[in-house]
């Protein structure tokens, strides 16, 4: 008989770091922070047929409650000093997924005057996510691989 | 609604008449749904006044005001200018006809009276070309930058117009292009 078998039900062995990572990854709570048309497509993400919140992510009001903030649109220069602000408002750790062409680099507005050219200029970026927009199920992908990302994470180690 | 031809052969008559040949003005596209008027730019206040308020005409509504930077001469001798071009769309809410007025002013040191106390709508539209192209409108009640930052240099429509590297510390263009990484 192995130590499995002979614990009762509903217990499980795991690792600390394999179940923080599990909880966080679960809980990504995102900002609710729109730029462009990219932004539609997040709404829709939200909406019941992508449904982003049956993988544990649920829009926030806040950055201070905010663990991911997804850059859904084009970022102009009047913009980028407020979103800098907001993105230091959040709690570490944080996380980022720059939504769309605009985002990663400028895409349509590359010769724009008033455009940021890729929001990675301002804040460091954990998902590229390209389309011009990009579908529902293109971004609950990139949550995906940021949940991979996330559960990878030695978070208690230095 | 078209015109009511009968107004738009009056029209450059009217304004001869009513500052006795002080202000020149010219029809310069009469068959156009729109028709345009052409005057000089010293006489705007004038013009726009016998237009919001004469009996006869009663454009009341401000529909925009548009400026364009011509950079270089035209085979057109109508845009035969290097400078700016400003239309002012004047519509009639009785009969739903409209009027554009059209100026134009020196590459140089470009100025316009403002007529922002005959349509309070003109206020946003002088910003947004005070803005984009640089054009100064005097008199103005209130002219600040619309769109673009307070500390922004430049007028960004003009032609010749230079970005500079830098913006607040954020760089103007990529140094590299984006590499595809898949995370698996």
């Amino acid at each position: 008989m192995s130590l499995y078998h002979e614990m009762p039900e509903n217990i499980f062995v795991t690792s600390v770091d394999q179940l923080l990572g599990w909880s966080r990854k679960h809980s990504l709570w995102w900002l609710l922070f729109g730029l462009a048309c990219c932004s539609i497509e997040l709404m829709h993400t939200g909406g019941p047929r992508a449904d982003i919140e049956r993988f544990g992510s649920a829009p926030r009001g806040t950055p201070r409650q905010a663990d991911l903030i997804i850059i859904a649109g084009t970022l102009t220069y009047k913009m980028a000093s407020r979103l800098k602000l907001l993105y230091e408002q959040m709690a570490e750790p944080k996380y980022v997924i720059s939504m769309g062409s605009c985002s990663n680099c400028g895409g349509l507005f590359d010769k724009a005057y008033s455009v940021v050219k890729g929001v990675d200029q301002i804040m460091p970026v954990d998902v590229y996510l390209p389309g011009c927009p990009p579908r529902p199920e293109a971004l609950l992908e990139a949550l995906v691989i940021l949940q991979k990302k996330i559960q990878k994470e030695k978070y208690l180690r230095k | 609604m078209n015109f009511p031809a009968a107004h738009l052969e009056k029209l450059a008559k009217l304004v001869d008449s009513v500052y006795n040949g002080a202000v020149s003005s010219e029809i310069v596209q009469a068959d156009t749904k729109i028709p345009v008027l052409k005057i000089n730019s010293r006489d705007i206040r004038k013009v726009v006044e016998l237009v919001v308020h004469h009996k006869d005409l009663g454009f009341t509504y401000l529909n925009t005001i548009s400026g364009t930077h011509l950079a270089e001469t035209r085979e057109d001798e109508s845009l035969d200018l290097k400078g700016f071009e400003m239309f002012y769309v004047f519509s009639n809410s009785q009969d739903f006809s409209s009027l554009a007025i059209k100026t134009t002013l020196p590459e140089n040191n470009p100025e316009i009276d403002t007529i922002d106390d005959f349509s309070g709508s003109a206020n946003w539209f002088e910003r947004e070309i005070f803005d984009l192209l640089g054009v100064n409108f005097k008199n103005s009640q209130d002219l600040r930058r619309i769109m673009l930052p307070p500390d922004w240099e430049g007028h960004p429509l003009r032609k010749d117009f230079k970005e500079g590297s830098h913006y607040n510390g954020i760089p103007t263009t990529r140094s590299s292009e984006l590499e595809a990484i898949r995370i698996e």
